[in-house]
């Protein structure tokens, strides 16, 4: 009797065989490559915006604090974004003809909020407290990275959860004095860890609540 | 060229759903056959049966966006308020809870103290400096770039100045200088008084005045 394979149908079984199983785990691989990468978590992009607003020109160059716009950072959950009116308090003045800041104008005139697009959105299911953070001496510099360099404003660190973990485990070595908070350049020349040691006993931080749940989760 | 990133991001995710969706079912088809082999076995029509509608709710369980859930998040966009404004203004005539108290304060000022220098030192240097400069001289980093350059702190007009004068400038706003009673609470207007009048002493003060020591240091400077 005739041989009902050819002699290559062994090879080619095994070669459908490894590429099924080598797909699957190649499928695999770049969905978690992908999952990471700053395409999914939008690391270093930029966002439209209505208008281009540099923080490099604002918070670096005129080192204006970043609580003259982010009022509510100390007291509230949320940073908050100006109104029409603070931005005005000096562009009533400045550059009032300049085309760039057509939309601001309009905003105070009518009364409509500008429509500013988020460039950091947590999921809703982490109840992050801006003011509590910034209170515990965690700058701003931390998650936001160095603002004043951005002249357009994009996430400088994917923050994910591996992330908030990270610090969250360990937060000595990442706290600062509540002071230094804003400057985006502080430097430390002493131990920082044992600086960040006294600060949670200052600022009354409690290490083992951190990792807990329901510190994030609600 | 940024719109196009994000129509791409925003199809990149749409897939990614999409995936993610699929290997949550292959998942979970692995589990079902693994606590149910005999199910799985048995008959092919049997087992679409249960598995088809299953596999279904699973499909539709991952619909579920617990990311982006359907409530208003501060300052974020409504579909119900009128104005589209998830943020209200309170309505007219009311008083907010607390603000009566926020307000009383401004009537007598508080005690001098280190703490209340240091906080109105803190406040004047986020809301003042942009334009009043550190030291009160009026050449603040905004002023360098054109804006009119507001009055020298140690202008002899604003050292005779009742306290009242900075509160209510403060609140107000005065000239070309808009209210800052939305950004600075009352609490903290007295504390920026307090360290406006040190300015003031500072600027002003004969050098004779100081301890000795503070002298030698001062000199010592270049």
């Amino acid at each position: 009797m005739a041989q009902l394979f050819p002699r290559s149908a062994d090879m080619w079984f095994r070669v459908v065989l490894f590429l099924l199983f080598g797909g699957l785990i190649a499928l695999f691989a770049a969905c978690v490559v992908l999952q990471r990468s700053d395409y999914r978590t939008d690391e270093g992009w930029t966002v439209d915006q209505p208008v281009p607003f540099s923080h490099e020109h604002h918070a670096g160059v005129l080192r204006i604090d970043c609580r003259y716009c982010h009022d509510n950072v100390e007291t509230s959950a949320v940073a908050g974004l100006p109104p029409t009116h603070t931005c005005m308090s000096c562009h009533s003045q400045l550059w009032t003809g300049a085309e760039m800041l057509a939309p601001v104008r309009q905003s105070l005139a009518q009364g409509e909020p500008l429509r500013w697009n988020r460039v950091i959105e947590l999921p809703d299911y982490v109840f992050f407290h801006h003011g509590v953070h910034v209170n515990a001496g965690v700058g701003c510099v931390e998650c936001h990275g160095q603002v004043d360099r951005m002249p357009l404003m994009y996430k400088a660190k994917p923050l994910t959860m591996s992330g908030c973990l990270d610090c969250h485990q360990d937060p000595a070595p990442r706290l600062r004095p509540r002071e230094a908070v804003t400057d985006m350049n502080w430097q430390y020349e002493g131990d920082r860890r044992a600086l960040g040691e006294a600060l949670m006993r200052k600022y009354h931080v409690r290490a083992g609540n951190l990792t807990h749940c329901y510190t994030c989760h609600r | 060229m940024t719109t196009d990133r994000l129509s791409a991001t925003a199809l990149g995710h749409a897939a990614l759903k999409a995936t993610s969706k699929c290997s949550r079912t292959l998942r979970f088809l692995g589990i079902f056959r693994l606590a149910c082999p005999s199910l799985a076995t048995r008959s092919a029509g049997r087992w679409f049966g249960v598995f088809l509608p299953v596999c279904v709710l699973t499909l539709v369980a991952g619909c579920d966006q617990m990311a982006r859930q359907p409530r208003a998040d501060a300052q974020e966009a409504s579909r119900f308020f009128p104005d589209g404004k998830v943020n209200q203004a309170p309505p007219v005539g009311t008083v907010a809870r607390g603000e009566l108290a926020r307000d009383a304060v401004l009537a007598e000022r508080p005690p001098l103290t280190a703490a209340l220098l240091e906080r109105g030192e803190e406040r004047y240097r986020i809301n003042c400096v942009p334009c009043h400069g550190l030291a009160g001289d009026g050449l603040g980093t905004v002023v360098q770039r054109g804006f009119p350059r507001p009055p020298d702190f140690a202008e002899p007009r604003l050292v005779q100045a009742p306290d009242r004068h900075f509160l209510k400038v403060i609140e107000h706003g005065y000239g070309v200088m808009y209210s800052y009673a939305a950004r600075v609470k009352p609490a903290d207007r007295w504390a920026i008084v307090a360290h406006i009048r040190s300015l003031q002493l500072a600027r002003t003060a004969d050098v004779k005045a100081l301890p000795e020591e503070d002298r030698r240091a001062l000199e010592a400077r270049p």
